[in-house]
């Protein structure tokens, strides 16, 4: 059955008041039974399994009579529901959204929003790595059930569907994910795995079951990201070599008993991700308690991020040395023998390297860094306690390397409180006078030392460029950290970007003996404090009353 | 200086590396040359918007450009992040007849950071919020019919039974 319909240009889009009204002329709309006509819906969704679908710049020969609601219909429907004066629409694909662009004459709402707008509004609501299907539902499913308007953008948004997170894997993450690759269409895929915090068998069931199902999806995975818990999923020895042709980003990480892993099976999984079967593969993470036979693994020359547990004997930097691309480098260490004393003759020089993670003990630390040199490093992560010894080689590197950081980090990820170490000679090399960015987050006992270090302006300022400050630990003295601001508050101005070290902190950064909120970077803060106690804590609450409307400075508890 | 002309016929005159935040705008100037004394006319935008972009552009003036692939590189394997700086979010707090026309004006004069800004704030208002409270919101009819309502609640069923 069809009726008339007129569609008036003027009228608001808002689904508040009808667009359009019956008449005898105009636009002849047929009406829809979006859900009465299975045929219909399956062509709704598997106008997903189009790879244009996700870039979508549908435009109508007609654009000024319809509104981006009408728009959003025919994005979703068949060109056949949209007829003018009895020929049909027809749909175009064009680069000019101008020819929507028409003055707002009516009061402006959300149905004003062009498809591509939404579905940027959309893209900001995929979740991050902390949803966990058992707490809340997926944010997607709200979208779809708002009005069909809404639902017709979200369903004709492939990437919306296409990140399939499964953290801590319940049973109802396989039929999310067998939703999600319906709704995905031929989108490449990022995939989530992760057992951390949950060892119960319904995780290694349903892993077993959803990998499964994503294995004829290989060769649309782009990311894949697995922690598994010990006792290898026989779904993932399945997969096939050389399957994965669109696989950029890859992270295999082992947890629980190292003892419980099969060696042959890491090997395994080793030459099906690796060695030629992923020929786009540019970010690695390999961490396997050192089991891989193959030490190191056989790693693509051309990655740009490399992170591991990886053996730094001689092999390793063989390896490094011919990775020409790489910018980033993150090496943690196992319980095994890492390193041994066969020497290169010359270290290896990392050109590229902008980022350097380290949670090695010190004497692998100071080993490791004896055997390289990064001139373009500007960021340097420590996630370990280090020696004397390890301090100077920290300072050799950076001099050697002829690099200047920007931004310096320290984890201390023991958990037992302890007298600051002060890392002066590290602070106080001629590589840190361009630093802009410093973190410490350490279960110190007090800050002080660090502070009064900071408040020494009288010559020449310590770390002149400073301008973003975050400590996070155990305690320090108000009337030591107020000295420290009366001389270095006003450089930490309101920042532009988030940390330039983000991206070198994992999801799972929470050091033993501080909360999780301590060891999140907050991005639009400069100067960021958080201890659990505070001696003097008059004179910080003082000070902090009269800043009280800096934003981007924050206390814990002010 | 450069003088812009609104869609009520107003006419702002602001400096070029204000103005030039925009790349709709950059793109007109680099075409009809230095010395043109022509106002450009902007007939997407009236005035109190236009008012409104250009403190923004105003404060953000000398800050560099982000590049014109700067979100598309930034792939689905990492979160987006939907913080935004203090003095953004002062500024976008406007009630939502103004938000939307900013991300309007923003799209259509081509201000990525500005569109970002306004994008992320229409998220956050979103997030954590029930289909029936974002109808509320945004004041969005309901317009399932309950066959369709039931269609969809049946889809949606393994997600609510936890």
């Amino acid at each position: 059955m069809s009726l008339r319909y007129h569609v008036k240009p003027d009228s608001s889009p808002s689904n508040k008041s009808p667009k359009v009204e019956e008449t005898n002329v105009g636009f002849t709309l047929r009406s829809t039974k979006i859900f009465n006509n299975s045929v219909r819906y399956l062509q709704r969704t598997l106008l997903g399994f189009d790879a244009d679908a996700d870039n979508t710049h549908l435009a109508l020969l007609k654009p000024e009579i319809f509104t981006w609601k009408e728009q959003g219909q025919v994005l979703n429907g068949d060109t056949n529901n949209f007829a003018c004066d009895g020929q049909p629409s027809t749909l175009g694909i064009t680069g000019s959204e101008s020819l929507f662009q028409t003055p707002p004459k009516h009061r402006v709402s959300v149905d004003h929003m062009p498809v591509e707008l939404l579905q940027e509004i959309f893209s900001y609501l995929l979740p991050s790595r902390d949803w966990m299907l058992r707490r809340s539902p997926p944010p997607q499913l709200a979208l779809v059930q708002v009005c069909t308007y809404w639902r017709n953008i979200a369903l004709s948004y492939p990437r919306l569907w296409s990140t399939i997170m499964i953290i801590q894997p319940i049973g109802h993450h396989i039929s999310m994910t067998k939703l999600w690759l319906e709704r995905s269409g031929q989108h490449p895929l990022t995939l989530y795995i992760d057992h951390r915090g949950f060892k119960q068998d319904v995780a290694l069931t349903t892993t077993n079951i959803v990998i499964d199902l994503l294995r004829p999806h290989a060769h649309r995975w782009k990311a894949a990201i697995f922690v598994l818990h010990s006792g290898l999923q026989s779904s993932l020895l399945a997969l096939r070599r050389n399957g994965f042709p669109l696989l950029e980003t890859l992270c295999f990480d082992v947890i629980g008993n190292e003892r419980l892993w099969d060696k042959i099976d890491v090997e395994r999984i080793e030459e099906i991700f690796l060695s030629s079967s992923s020929p786009r593969l540019r970010e690695l993470t390999w961490k396997t308690y050192g089991l891989s036979l193959n030490k190191p693994p056989s790693i693509p020359t051309n990655l740009t991020y490399l992170a591991g547990d990886f053996m730094l004997r001689l092999p390793f930097f063989e390896m490094l040395s011919e990775m020409k691309n790489l910018q980033t480098l993150r090496l943690y260490q196992h319980e095994r023998d890492t390193h041994d004393s066969s020497r290169l003759y010359e270290p290896v020089i990392l050109h590229r390297l902008h980022s350097l993670d380290i949670h090695l003990g010190s004497e692998c630390m100071t080993f490791f860094l004896d055997l390289i040199r990064a001139p373009s490093l500007n960021v340097l992560l420590i996630g370990q306690p280090f020696s004397g010894e390890a301090q100077k080689a920290i300072c050799t590197f950076l001099q050697k390397s002829h690099c200047y950081l920007k931004a310096f980090t320290y984890l201390e990820t023991s958990g037992s409180r302890m007298e600051f170490t002060l890392f002066e000679d590290v602070l106080l090399s001629p590589q840190m006078i361009y630093l802009v960015e410093l973190n410490i987050l350490a279960v110190y006992e007090n800050f002080n030392p660090l502070l009064r270090l900071l408040a020494q302006v009288d010559f020449v300022p310590v770390l002149p460029s400073l301008n973003r400050l975050w400590l996070s630990g155990w305690s320090c003295s108000g009337d030591v950290l107020v000295d420290m601001l009366e001389h270095r508050a006003k450089d930490f101005h309101p920042p532009t970007q988030p940390l330039i070290s983000e991206p070198l902190f994992d999801r799972d950064c929470c050091l033993s003996g501080l909360r999780q909120n301590q060891c999140l970077p907050a991005s639009t803060c400069s100067l960021r404090f958080h201890f659990e106690d505070y001696n003097h804590s008059n004179e910080i609450l003082e000070w902090y009353r009269c800043n009280f409307n800096r934003a981007h400075w924050k206390f814990r508890d002010y | 200086m450069i003088v812009l002309k609104t869609s009520d016929n107003e006419t702002f005159t602001v400096e070029r590396d204000v103005a030039e935040r925009s790349v709709l705008i950059k793109n007109m100037l680099d075409d009809i040359g230095e010395n043109s004394e022509q106002a450009i006319p902007l007939p997407n935008v009236n005035s109190s918007v236009l008012k409104k972009v250009l403190e923004y552009c105003e404060h953000h003036r000398g800050e560099p450009l982000p590049a014109a692939d700067a979100d598309t590189s930034q792939d689905d394997t990492r979160k987006r992040t939907t913080d935004i700086s203090e003095w953004d979010q002062k500024f976008i707090t406007v009630d939502q007849e103004m938000l939307f026309e900013i991300i309007l004006a923003a799209n259509y004069l081509d201000i990525k950071s500005l569109l970002d800004v306004g994008c992320k704030t229409v998220a956050n208002m979103i997030k954590g919020k029930t289909p029936e409270e974002i109808r509320k919101l945004f004041n969005i009819v309901n317009d399932f019919t309950p066959e369709e309502e039931a269609q969809i609640k049946k889809e949606n069923e393994w997600a609510e039974d936890r």
